[in-house]
Formats: C-alpha cells, sequence, structure tokens
C-alpha cells in the first residue's frame, strides 16, 4: 500500500490543523518581514522581499517539484526508461505521448483539477477588489508625486500583490482541505499484518 | 420550493464506501483501480464531490454494478433493511 506523507520543511501537513497553522505563520512571517524592512532598512531594501516571495511560494508548491499543496506542485514523472520530466499534471505533453509512466497516478484527477479552479477562482474573485479599489485611488496617491515617490509607491504594491498571486490559491488549499476518516480497510489490513508478523 | 427538499437538497447519495468495505479494499487500491487520488475516493464517500459520469461510469464497471445501484439522489435505505424486508426478522429467515 503506498502512503503518501507531506512535509514542508519538516511540518506535516497531514493534519486540517497543522495546515492552517502553516497558512498562519506563512502570512505573520511575510507581514513581520514587510514591517522589518521598511522600518530598520527603508523602502529600498523592500525589494529584498520579491525572492523571499518566490522562495515562499516554491515552499507551497506553486514553483516546485512535489510540494506540500500537490495539486499546485509541478509533478516530476518518472519513465521505465529511467527518465523524468517534470510537467503539469493536469496536461499531458505531447512529448509524453505513449511513453510508460512508472506511476501514472501522479497525474491529477477530475477532483484535484475542479478543486485547484475553485481556489484560483476564490483568490483571484477575491483581489479583483483590492484592485479595483487601488485603482480608483491610484490617481488621488499619484498625481502629485514625483517620479522617486511613484516608483517607491509601485514597488511597496507589488510585492503584496505578487506574494498574494503566487500564495493566494494554495493558502485556500490548505485552509480549506478537509481531513478524511482513517480508512477502515486499511487499519484492517494493518492489523492483521501486525498479528501474523 | 418546499423545505421538506432540504432533506436531500441536491446532494448525491453513493455506496461507495459499503462496496468498498464489502470488497475488502483500501481507498488506495480502489483509486488505483480507477486511476485517481485517494483522496478523491474519501470526499466521493463522504458526498463531497459529485463525480463525473466518466468517473462514474468506471465504478460502475469496477463494482459490476448499474449507477443506480452505487449512486442516488436519495438516502439508500441500509441494505439489510432492502434484504430483509420491512424490519420483520420472520421475512428475513428464509433464503
Amino acid at each position: 500500500m503506498k502512503t503518501t506523507r507531506r512535509f514542508l520543511i519538516f511540518i506535516p501537513v497531514e493534519t486540517q490543523r497543522s495546515r492552517r497553522a502553516i497558512v498562519v505563520g506563512y502570512y505573520a512571517a511575510l507581514i513581520a518581514f514587510a514591517i522589518l524592512f521598511l522600518w530598520l532598512r527603508g523602502p529600498a531594501k523592500y525589494v529584498l522581499l520579491l525572492p523571499l516571495t518566490y522562495l515562499c511560494a516554491a515552499m507551497l508548491g506553486g514553483l516546485s517539484v512535489r510540494g506540500p499543496v500537490r495539486l499546485f506542485s509541478q509533478w516530476q514523472r518518472k519513465f521505465k526508461d529511467g527518465s523524468a520530466w517534470g510537467i503539469d499534471g493536469s496536461r499531458p505533453h505531447p512529448y509524453l505521448k505513449g511513453r510508460p509512466l512508472i506511476s501514472p497516478i501522479d497525474r491529477l484527477d477530475e477532483h484535484d483539477i475542479a478543486t485547484r479552479d475553485r481556489a484560483h477562482y476564490l483568490a483571484y474573485s477575491t483581489l479583483r477588489w483590492p484592485a479595483i479599489a487601488a485603482a480608483l485611488l491610484a490617481p488621488i496617491f499619484l498625481l502629485d508625486a514625483t517620479p522617486a515617490q511613484v516608483g517607491r509607491i509601485l514597488l511597496i504594491v507589488s510585492v503584496p500583490v505578487s506574494i498574494l498571486f503566487f500564495s493566494l490559491p494554495q493558502a485556500i488549499i490548505l485552509w480549506t482541505e478537509p481531513d478524511l476518516d482513517p480508512d477502515s480497510a486499511d487499519s484492517a489490513s494493518q492489523t492483521v499484518f501486525k498479528v501474523t508478523s | 420550493m418546499p423545505n421538506d427538499t432540504n432533506a436531500s437538497g441536491d446532494r448525491l447519495f453513493n455506496r461507495i464506501a459499503v462496496l468498498r468495505a464489502e470488497r475488502g479494499l483500501s481507498r488506495q487500491d480502489l483509486a488505483d483501480a480507477l486511476e485517481v487520488n485517494y483522496q478523491t475516493i474519501g470526499f466521493l464517500e463522504r458526498g463531497d464531490y459529485k463525480p463525473s459520469l466518466t468517473l462514474a461510469f468506471a465504478l460502475s464497471r469496477f463494482f459490476s454494478l448499474p449507477i443506480e445501484a452505487i449512486f442516488s439522489t436519495e438516502p439508500f435505505r441500509p441494505l439489510s433493511e432492502q434484504v430483509y424486508g420491512n424490519g420483520n426478522p420472520q421475512q428475513g429467515g428464509s433464503k
């Protein structure tokens, strides 16, 4: 029987409680970094948050292979000839057609794709309101601003936007994914194994 | 709209957990056979996810049962009640 244990830097993400703790910790850490850079180092150093953003997005599975958020991971398919191909599991590449896979189950199934699409929709429909507000308020802040001030404002706005763009759908998945009941057939087979071994 | 529809609403009931238990299969076994993720089987069993027709037919083929024996828009009666009648032990005694 295959068991899939998921971790985020040694933190197990198998229970909803731990997954939600990761989401809270993730955004709390990013806000703390933002405050730290703005207060202690000045807005010029704020740009240092960008690599951190991409690193954190990779941690949540958006940019990495086999991240904890499986639906957003670029799953690496391994072939019987020993080669591997990192690819979005929902869209088979023509290169893969007809090639035997070691673990064909690694692709996303219909429920995975539906869940991922729903998370995207929820995330981006939430983000549209701040986006509309920003578009409406932009003239007030930018019309009388100097080019240096405009650049600074854009930098400060772009970092949270890119952080949310990369992380919000994954965070929604982590937050809403329910825990499944234990599989009675699994526990039964494990009990038999313990008795007979 | 009458309130009594709230009892079932647009839920889709299924017997996947019972059928799987009857055959001694784990979620992973069934998932492997249907080429889906084992979590998908769990969400199906809980009624949290309505399968596509493709997956419903795959389940039907796997269990060798018609789709209406696996899925229903109304809650299923317990199998014991269906087999042995309406709670009358005299009816269930003979085969």
